[in-house]
């Protein structure tokens, strides 16, 4: 019984290994769409976030501080990107998340 | 003792005449220069000439929105700092002049592009102070049909757009955000400090369907509960509030009545 299990495992390191060997793309590709995917993530909290400037005088003070949040939650994941990159969208995502604390003051000004 | 005081009077007549030539009179920009900037951050360091950008080129065709709120060139002329490497990567100029973007059925030419290799004919086309560089258009033949106006460019943009001669897209193909239709905010009027002058009507559509509102709010109108900032017109002459585009790109301060339009 004890043999069975140690050639069965012996097997199972056997086929992985082989499959590593075999297919060190697929591996890769694997880590190289999920650095996409993640990429592709912030650019989207990005979009989500920025466009909602047009329209930003008609919610309320309660999801614009969420925006702000947000704001300040994308504004983390892209100070870690690299050169230009980092400058263009820090500065983007700046003057939105300023506009939105601009009408939060101004809403709460006028009640 | 007399030739002295002709001579002293002769020193004052000069010196009077030399201020005058060097000037200290702001001359008035031609029409095709008026928006003109000359933006040097980087290029005479590289060797290159300072880029010359005409902002009546690119508002025939985009609003003020597209660059200035989702390229993210800033609002001052230097400010942006921009570097060959970003163009190269799509940011800023690159954004469209990255030689793959079509525009009314036309290849936009590429800006920079390979570090380190210089193409005359393709780099002359925006570092070109100095220089005697042909445009693919000219100021006077695209605008000749345009509704015409007495100061800046000499064109009445506003009207130029609502006659069908321009038709500024607010999306560019290399910028993804979407965003949903904006939601324009009324006009409002301001009152003058001058007694008798009449009221300034802000048109509050016109400014967000081209600039966006972040163009403005914060960054430069900082409140906007009425009557909390005071606005002047020294302040605005000086380039501040309206005057960050009016009598720089957009009309001229000179053209009162095209804000002070409500007879008091």
């Amino acid at each position: 019984m004890r043999t069975h299990l140690f050639a069965v495992a012996v097997g199972l390191i056997v086929v992985m290994a082989a499959l590593l060997h075999l297919s060190p793309s697929a591996f890769s590709q694997t880590s190289a769409s999920h650095a996409q995917g993640s990429t592709d993530d912030w650019q989207q909290e990005f979009d989500d976030v920025c466009s909602s400037t047009d329209y930003a005088m008609a919610l309320t003070v309660d999801e614009l501080k969420q925006r702000v949040s947000k704001c300040d939650s994308v504004r983390l994941r892209v100070e870690a990107l690299g050169e230009p990159q980092r400058r263009v969208y820090l500065k983007r995502l700046q003057s939105c998340r300023d506009f939105y604390l601009f009408l939060i003051q101004t809403k709460s000004d006028n009640k | 003792m007399k030739h002295g005081a002709i001579i002293l009077v002769l020193v004052f007549f000069l010196t009077g005449v030399l201020y005058a030539e060097t000037g200290v009179k702001k001359k008035r920009p031609l029409p095709p220069d008026y928006g003109r900037l000359v933006i040097n951050n980087y290029s005479e360091k590289q060797g290159m000439a300072p880029v010359v950008f005409d902002h009546w080129q690119h508002r025939i065709n985009f609003t003020c929105r597209v660059c200035h709120v989702d390229v993210g060139f800033a609002m001052k002329a230097g400010g942006t700092g921009v570097r060959a490497v970003d163009n190269m990567n799509g940011f800023y100029c690159g954004a469209c002049h990255n030689g793959e973007m079509v525009f009314k059925d036309k290849k936009v030419f590429a800006s920079c592009q390979q570090k380190g290799v210089y193409d005359d004919t393709r780099c002359d086309r925006c570092h070109s102070l100095g220089k005697q560089v042909k445009r693919d258009f000219d100021f006077y033949t695209v605008t000749a049909k345009f509704p015409k106006e007495r100061f800046g460019n000499g064109i009445n943009w506003e009207k130029a757009e609502e006659d069908g001669y321009i038709h500024p897209a607010s999306r560019i193909q290399s910028i993804k955000i979407k965003k949903p239709a904006l939601k324009v905010q009324p006009d409002f009027a301001l009152s003058p400090k001058v007694e008798g002058m009449p009221e300034i009507v802000f048109s509050h559509k016109k400014h967000t369907v081209w600039n966006g509102c972040e163009v403005c709010h914060p960054e430069i109108f900082t409140g906007v509960k009425k009557g909390l900032t005071k606005y002047s017109m020294p302040e605005i002459f000086e380039g501040k509030y309206c005057g960050v585009c009016h009598g720089k790109v957009a009309f001229p301060l000179l053209d009162c009545q095209r804000c002070h339009t409500k007879p008091v």
